[in-house]
């Protein structure tokens, strides 16, 4: 009968003890919902004396939640709410709002950092702990602001969702366009660590109706330097960093001596950067494919084989001078923005500091137009022939 | 009892007169008496038992024939089928069954007409396994109806039929069923073994039948299958299946069977293939996501809020602001909430079980939330989850998966995601263990058949599911003999239609 039994019994105790460190390893991770504030954003400013850290945390009883939409609530009815400190460091910022808070922060589903221009000068400490946290995701976005953080996301009105779950949308259908605007921390970190050591940045900051929007694109290099490059510059810079989707351009064009523009839709262009030819420096050239449509056709001239031959060739023009005065405003700025360094590096070739900018560029652009004059023509175009708006 | 199995005495009062003792009271037990030039004796019936009217015939036919007939016998069968009994015994049991007993002085037997008429209703719809196509009707408690409803449909001599006489107190009828040349002979064997060891004083149910011979004592799952159809049983018997019927019962059992059976419908074979597939995995996935559904839930809320998408945490985490129990709790809740009403709504009649099922459905689904009581996340999640069990063909899984989904949400909210996957892991190596009468149940996955694939996922067209299933070893491996190749044949593969 003993023996009979000891074995069973032997189970148990196995199974009960299993259970058990079971519980242990794992049910002291027990964290209800209504327990965690949910952050979906972090503003990082710089202050005197450190670091001011903002939170965006989701505020459960805001708008969208049909129990309580009627109560009242710390910040009225928005779906999310800011917190703030100041600390000299970013733990000790993360630490004082973890103490002012009555409910453990939930880190898990940060979608972005949004890094004050002042803020990226000294920001290696707050990327190494960013880096470090594990409860954060490397998929979160690194975004730059001309101005606060703070007030980026304190100053977003009429939002039905947080607002750092706005910004990210808005810069995940960006990115869609230009792709230079995925600038998620992986990317980002890789882009610092390359020989290059500069990587680009979607810059966002408040509109006049108190929506974020993008307002370009900042460059961040490995000792702190930002450049930020403005809307108008965007085009020439998003070519160089590489595929652009459905994207919008004006081309300047001239006909009998009067000026005039022609509306070119950018189905998909791409971008490739090639190592020629042995000698140092190298030479790079590179190579612009596009696919577009004439969207707003201006002149008065009928499309023929001539005229085709004729736009595509100032289409040519109008790229290239984009793509250089990208390169000259980034050999201003001392940034190897464009990845010249990568590229050598690749084929092995070892660039001295700073002897990117000697390098000499050839452009093979070929744009490719697939709609002619019966696509682009509207009983308006005569009024738009001039330019117009 | 020791009274019943004498002999019959010597008059017909006297053993009339011991019957009357055994049963008594026994207000609807009637007596006449009848004579005949050569004979006098008693008749017995119990009233509501017999067919009147053909008693009355057969009472008139005694007494007019008796004159010319009585020393040859024939005047006791006056156009009924007989039989003769010897002990009161057997008397008695053959006046309970609904016979008249004629019993005759100076005879020490007597003859039982078989004139019953017991009370049953008609064959109906299928009200439990209800199909948009094929037959619809459905066994009902006699069980000569039923037998006679599998016969119809399958005239074959290989249709054999043995019974078995169950119960201490009340001794009721089993019929085992099956196709001869058909099944394996170790599994007849198996299934007469244990139908020999049923003792119960009496079977109201199949069901008492179904927990004496299955498999493991302790399961939840469903080792038999259960059916109302005649045409699903015999479906069953040409696949080299046993099926048993029980007098009284409308349901039958099929043995063995394995877990893809359950999910498969009748339906499924009556409708065009391609659409059996999409079915099928539907049936799955819903099997799965009534047993796992609600402990996700509190898994995703409790512990693994990271694999949740970020809108949809974040209007998770806003319906549940002000909700003022644990997740858990709530699930918890949310569930007896709703197994009282399915209950409630099973019981009741039909029109005022509806009523509940409405009701029900305004008071959790509404009221509590506007309460505060539960998120609507919650009651989306446990409707879902109801709806998906509703989904499954086999009463049986069903209730399994009402059982199984409490421990999954107790796993749950104890380890999150890991004690889900753990005890999935439990519950899927005590299915690889389960036999229903030797046959793997997760046959024929697990070991795999290859060849009986072509009826668990998807059901292959009829013209190529040739053979019988090979998981039930059947004698015969092939449901037609295979086709001699003709000249016909070969001139099809040449590539004419």
């Amino acid at each position: 009968m003993t023996h009979r039994t000891r074995p069973g019994l032997k189970r148990w105790r196995a199974i009960s003890a299993a259970l058990f460190f079971a519980c242990f390893a794992t049910a002291c991770d027990y964290n209800d919902i209504d327990h965690l504030y949910i952050t979906t954003g972090m503003g990082v400013d710089r202050e005197q004396q450190g670091v001011r850290l903002s939170l965006d945390l989701v505020q459960p009883g805001g708008a969208g939640n049909p129990a309580t939409s009627e109560s009242s609530n710390t910040q009225g009815n928005a779906p999310d709410w800011i917190v703030s400190t100041d600390a000299n460091t970013f733990e000790d910022a993360m630490s004082e709002l973890q103490a002012q808070l009555s409910h453990a922060l939930y880190l898990q589903h940060n979608a972005l950092v949004l890094f004050s221009k002042d803020a990226l000068r000294d920001f290696a400490p707050v990327a190494d702990a960013l880096e470090r946290n594990r409860q954060l995701r490397r998929s979160q976005l690194w975004l730059v602001t001309p101005g606060s953080a703070e007030n980026v996301l304190r100053g977003s009105q009429g939002q039905t969702e947080p607002i750092s779950l706005v910004i990210r949308d808005l810069v995940d259908e960006a990115s869609r366009r230009e792709t230079c605007f995925a600038s998620d921390e992986l990317h980002v970190v890789k882009s610092l660590l390359r020989p290059s050591g500069v990587a680009p940045l979607a810059a966002v900051d408040l509109g006049r109706g108190g929506s974020p929007e993008i307002v370009g694109l900042a460059y961040l290099s490995r000792d702190g330097r930002v450049d930020l490059v403005e809307r108008d510059q965007l085009l020439g810079n998003a070519w160089w960093l590489g595929r652009t989707l459905d994207v919008r351009e004006t081309v300047p064009w001239v006909e009998h001596g009067k000026q005039g523009v022609i509306g070119v839709h950018w189905l998909r262009t791409s971008t490739r950067i090639v190592v020629s030819g042995e000698k140092r420096p190298p030479t790079l050239r590179v190579v612009w494919r596009g696919t577009g449509e004439v969207e707003r056709w201006g002149a008065k001239a009928k499309m023929s084989a001539q005229t085709f031959a004729q736009l595509e060739s100032a289409i040519r023009e109008d790229v290239r001078q984009r793509l250089e005065s990208a390169l000259a405003h980034a050999k201003s700025e001392d940034m190897d923005a464009f990845g010249f360094a990568n590229v050598c590096r690749e084929r092995g070739i070892e660039l001295p500091n700073g002897e990117w900018k000697n390098i000499s560029v050839e452009y093979d652009i070929e744009p490719h137009i697939v709609h002619g004059q019966l696509a682009s023509t509207t009983p308006f175009s005569e009024g738009s022939r001039e330019g117009g708006h | 009892m020791a009274a019943e199995q004498r002999v019959f005495p010597r008059t017909a009062a006297d053993a009339a007169r011991q019957i009357d003792e055994a049963l008594r009271p026994c207000p609807d037990l009637r007596l006449e008496s009848w004579s005949t030039q050569r004979e006098t004796g008693l008749i017995l019936w119990i009233d509501g038992l017999v067919d009147a009217d053909r008693l009355q015939e057969a009472l008139v036919a005694l007494r007019q024939g008796g004159g010319h007939r009585a020393r040859s016998g024939k005047a006791l069968k006056p156009g009924v089928a007989t039989e003769e009994v010897v002990t009161l015994s057997a008397a008695i049991q053959a006046l309970l069954e609904g016979c008249a007993v004629v019993l005759r002085d100076d005879a020490h037997s007597a003859c039982v007409w078989r004139l019953e008429r017991v009370p049953a209703r008609a064959v109906d719809r299928s009200e439990n396994e209800p199909t948009l196509h094929g037959p619809q009707e459905a066994f009902i408690e006699r069980l000569a109806v039923n037998i006679a409803m599998v016969r119809k449909r399958l005239k074959s001599p290989r249709l054999k039929i043995e019974t078995f006489t169950v119960g201490e107190t009340s001794p009721g009828t089993l019929a085992m069923m099956y196709a001869e040349g058909v099944v394996k002979s170790d599994l007849l064997r198996e299934v007469r073994r244990r139908m020999a060891q049923i003792r119960v004083d009496y079977v109201a149910d199949i069901n008492e039948v179904r927990e004496f011979i299955n498999d493991p004592r302790f399961s939840v799952f469903p080792t038999t299958e259960e059916t109302e159809r005649p045409d699903r049983v015999v479906a069953a018997l040409m696949e080299g299946r046993v099926a048993i019927l029980a007098d009284g019962s409308p349901t039958c059992l099929l043995v063995p069977v394995t877990f893809a059976m359950n999910l498969s419908s009748p339906e499924d074979y009556y409708m065009h293939y391609s659409l059996a597939l999409p079915l099928r995995l539907l049936r799955y996935l819903m099997f799965w996501a009534s047993v796992l559904l609600p402990a996700l839930y509190v898994a995703l809320l409790t512990y693994n809020q990271d694999l949740l998408p970020t809108p949809l945490l974040v209007s998770v985490a806003a319906q549940h602001a002000g909700i003022p129990f644990p997740t858990v709790i709530e699930a918890l809740g949310m569930m007896v909430a709703f197994e009282a009403l399915r209950e409630a709504g099973t019981r009741l009649p039909r029109a005022v079980g509806q009523s509940v099922s409405i009701v029900g459905t305004l008071v959790i689904g509404d009221a509590a939330v506007r309460a505060g009581l539960v998120s609507p996340g919650m009651v989306i999640i446990v409707s879902a989850t109801g709806v998906a069990s509703f989904t499954l063909p086999a009463l049986g899984l069903v209730q399994a998966t009402r059982l199984l989904q409490f421990p999954f949400v107790l796993a749950a909210s104890l380890f999150g995601l890991y004690g889900i996957l753990m005890l999935g892991i439990a519950l899927l190596g005590r299915m690889a263990s389960l036999r229903s009468f030797g046959v793997p149940y997760l046959a024929p996955m697990a070991p795999t058949f290859i060849r009986d694939m072509k009826d668990v996922i998807i059901r292959a067209p009829w013209w190529m599911m040739q053979g019988r299933p090979r998981q039930f070893e059947t004698v015969e491996r092939h449901r037609v003999p295979p086709r001699a190749q003709t000249k016909g044949s070969r001139w099809r593969r040449r590539g004419r239609p």
